[in-house]
This record gives structure tokens, sequence and C-alpha cells, in this order.
């Protein structure tokens, strides 16, 4: 496997393309890729990064870069030049930005930890973080289903263990002493556990959609069974307020 | 006549409900439920607690498909469809409050239709204008996301100056409908802004293309693409 050094020497843009959505990192991107070797070739290559073919310039159905199929259109060849280090493009990325915001986490729980719900929201912000820098550019290639997979299997899971997290949090205010650096450690941890897992699972899917396995029937019973649970606690969930409302309603109304 | 209250709610709801189908009828439902529209005899069961939270459900539900362009374009059909569905409960309804009333109201299979017609219509035009939108930018910060988040507080808003004030709802309406379509023109005529003809086969070709993808003859770049890279799907 080449070094992120030597697929900056060859010209392949993979960084560039994970930073991209960000304009700040959009600047960077020729920075650190130098002066094109050939404008024609580059011209291309900004062509697929927009979704579009490197040859008619017509949009591209989502997910047919990444598998390295020709343009329907004119039949271009539409190899995305950073298919194959994309995992590890990932990766790095992830690594470069998981100390701001771990850092971010930790210093939030230890100033703000101890008022309730305040240190909470710190986890709940790294989580918005994980989405805008990690899984939306990371499953922008993704062809439209495995994309609605992936995003609606991490957003999921990350919601669950987040909201875990908060009541944990939020009990270990009620511990005296303990619950600044305590809070502080688990947030961190937190954070990273989820991050690791969206890296794991989101290059997992990349390199499925690469060899062209197909979404499984199982992954779609997550996103549409976690819809129908959805539903079900709603409905639960007014149906269990108007019972208390009724009961409190007959209660106070017998007292009166 | 059909009287003017009963047109402009008949529009608004009609429209609301190809912007959000089972949200629309909770407002009815909880409207019916809190006196704000006199629900007859036989649609008394729609206020009642289990339909009202089987419908809240479906509310919850259609709010998270809303804010996922890969998912409702998954299930465009069936969206037409349940916003058809939900047109037509809304506008038959309706008239059958107003019939109910001793009003005078369009029979009720007729104001089915229009509910129909309409909500079918709204839906198109906002997936379109969606679309353009997600091939602008996508991702949690793009403006699919923002106007998404905005139609669930502007339905809501709709949906009680409907009931409440049916002009007010009625040109707010209107106004949506033109800005949609101000977009859709919009994004359009960008375009065909960027497009030129095709030596060969006359083909408006994009102007970054260097192959014609009708004829496939060589075209030399018109517009190439410099400094910085944005992602897009």
């Amino acid at each position: 496997m080449r070094s992120r050094s030597e697929h900056r020497e060859e010209g392949d843009v993979a960084i560039g393309l994970l930073e991209a959505p960000t304009p700040r990192v959009v600047g960077k991107y020729d920075a650190i890729r130098g002066p094109p070797p050939d404008p024609i070739l580059d011209h291309r290559r900004r062509l697929l990064y927009q979704g579009r073919c490197p040859g008619c310039a017509e949009r591209l159905d989502s997910g047919v870069a990444l598998r390295e199929q020709p343009c329907p259109r004119c039949g271009t060849e539409t190899k995305l030049p950073v298919a194959e280090p994309l995992s590890d493009a990932l990766r790095a990325r992830f690594h470069r930005r998981l100390w701001g915001i771990l850092g971010f986490v930790a210093i939030s729980q230890l100033l703000f930890g101890w008022f309730p719900l305040l240190g909470s929201a710190a986890v709940v912000g790294a989580a918005a973080l994980h989405r805008m820098l990690l899984l939306d550019p990371a499953s922008a290639h993704l062809g439209s289903r495995r994309r609605l997979v992936t995003r609606w299997t991490v957003r999921l899971g990350v919601g669950a263990t987040v909201a875990f997290s908060l009541v944990l949090h939020e009990l270990l205010v009620l511990v005296p002493g303990v619950a600044g650096w305590v809070k502080a450690l688990l947030a961190a941890a937190t954070v990273e556990g989820l991050g690791l897992a969206t890296l794991k699972y989101v290059t997992w899917q990349i390199e499925r959609e690469r060899a062209g396995v197909p979404v499984a029937k199982t992954e779609w019973v997550v996103v549409f069974g976690s819809l129908g649970l959805l539903g079900a606690a709603t409905a639960s969930f007014a149906l269990a307020v108007w019972w208390v409302v009724d009961r409190l309603g007959g209660l106070f109304g017998g007292l009166s | 006549m059909i009287p003017f209250g009963l047109a402009f709610q008949l529009l608004g709801l009609s429209s609301l409900t190809g912007t959000r189908a089972a949200l629309t009828l909770l407002l009815c439902m909880v409207g019916g439920r809190f006196g704000l529209i006199q629900v007859p005899p036989d649609l008394v069961f729609a206020t009642q607690l289990p339909a009202m939270a089987g419908v809240l459900a479906l509310a919850v539900i259609e709010e998270f498909l809303e804010r996922d362009h890969d998912f409702s374009e998954l299930l465009a059909v069936l969206r037409y469809g349940t916003s058809g569905a939900a047109g037509f409960i809304a506008a038959a309804g309706l008239a059958r409050v107003y019939a109910a009333a001793g009003n005078v109201a369009p029979p009720t299979w007729l104001a089915g239709i229009i509910g129909v017609v309409l909500s079918a219509g709204t839906f198109w035009l906002r997936r379109q204008v969606h679309t353009h939108l997600t091939a602008a930018s996508a991702g949690m910060r793009g403006p699919r996301t923002w106007l998404s988040r905005f139609e669930l507080g502007a339905s809501i808003g709709l949906g009680l100056s409907i009931l409440a004030a049916p002009v007010v709802g009625l040109v707010f309406v209107i106004a949506a409908a033109l800005l949609s379509g101000a977009v859709i023109t919009l994004a359009a005529a960008l375009e065909r802004a960027r497009r030129r003809e095709c030596p060969a086969c006359s083909f408006r070709a994009r102007d970054e293309a260097s192959l014609c993808p009708s004829c496939r003859a060589p075209l030399p770049i018109a517009r190439r693409l410099e400094g910085g890279v944005r992602l897009a799907i």
C-alpha cells in the first residue's frame, strides 16, 4: 500500500476529494497537490469530482465513477483517480480532525459539565461534526441506495449511542467530586468510538460499492424496521401522554 | 356558487397535502378536536385519540423521509400516492364539513378529485425544486436540507392560517408556487446558458465537454474548469 506522500507525488488527489466540500479546504487542495501535470487531465478530474462525465460533462448517476463503469451516454472511462486510496484518505482525514474534536468535547465537559444538559450539548455537537466532516463527504460517491442505507445506519447508531451517553452524563451530575473529569473522559471515549465505528463502516461500504456487491436485504430491514419502530414509538408515546393527562384530569376533578 | 371561504380552504389544504400529507391531515384533525372545524357526526372518529396518534406517527415518519433526498426519490411513486390520497381525504372532508353545516358545497367526489390534482401538482413542483437544489449542493448544509426544514415550519403555519384566515393561506400558496416556478426556470436557463451546439449533430452539449454525448464527435472544450473543486453527488 502506498503512503500518503506517495499519493501526493503522483498527483493523486485523495485528500483533495475528501476535503472539497468546504471552501477553506478547497484552497488547500491545490496547495497539497501542486501544479497539475496536464491541463486537460486536470479538467477531466475536476469534472469527475463534480459528479460529471470527464468526456461529455453530463451528470453521472451516483456510484458510476466509484464502480469504474463507463459513462452510459458517451462511453468515456470514468475511473475516479481517488478510488483506490479512498479508505486511506478517509482514515487520514479522520485522525487529523479527531484531536480537535476530542479536545473541544473534553474542554467543554470540564468547563460546563457541572451544568445539567449544557455539557451534553458538546457531545451532540461532536456528532453533528462527524456527520458533516466524515459521513456526508465519504458517502457522496456511493450509489444512491447504498448511500441511503449507509447514512441511515450511521445516523441510527450515532443517535442511539449519543442518547445513551447523554442519559449517563446527566446521571453523573448527581455524583459529587468525580462528575467533571469522568464526564470529560466518557464524552471523549464516546466521540472517538463513534468516529472509529463510522469510519470502519463507511470504508467497508465503499469497498463493497467498488466490488459491485449489492445492498443486502438485512440492511434494508434495519432502515425500514427503524422507521416502523419510530412510528410505533410515536403513537405509543402519544397514547401514553393522553392516558396520563386523562387520569390526572380525573384525579383533579375528583379532588375539586 | 361555491363560497370563497371553501374555495380558498380547498386550494390551500389540497396544496398543503402535496408538501406534508400526514401533517396536513393531523392539523385538520386537531382543528376538528379543538372546534376550529365543525366536524359532522360521521367524521367524529377522526378526531379521536387512536386515529390522531396513528396520523401523528405517520407525520413523524414522513418528516424523516422528507429530509433525505435519496429516500424521497426511492419512494417517489409511493409518495405521489400518499399525497394524492391525503389531498382527496382533506378536500372531500372539507366539502363534507361545509355541506353538513348547511352551506353550498361541491359534491364530495368532485372536491376529492380537485384535491388529488392539486396535491399531485404541488408534489411534482416541489420534487423539481428539490432535485435542482440537490444538484446544486447536497449534504447537511445544502440548500435542499434547509428548504426541507423551512417547509416543516411553513406547513404548520400555513395549515393553521388556512383554517383561521383562508385568504392569507391562499396568498402564501400562490407565492410559494410562483417562487418554485421561478427557481425551476432559473435553473433551466442557467443550464441552457452553459451549453453550445455540436457542429456534427446540433445536440446542445455542455461547454466543458470534449465529446458530444449524442454523436460522440470530439468537441473543443469551451469552458475549462479551474480554481477550487466543489464536490457534488
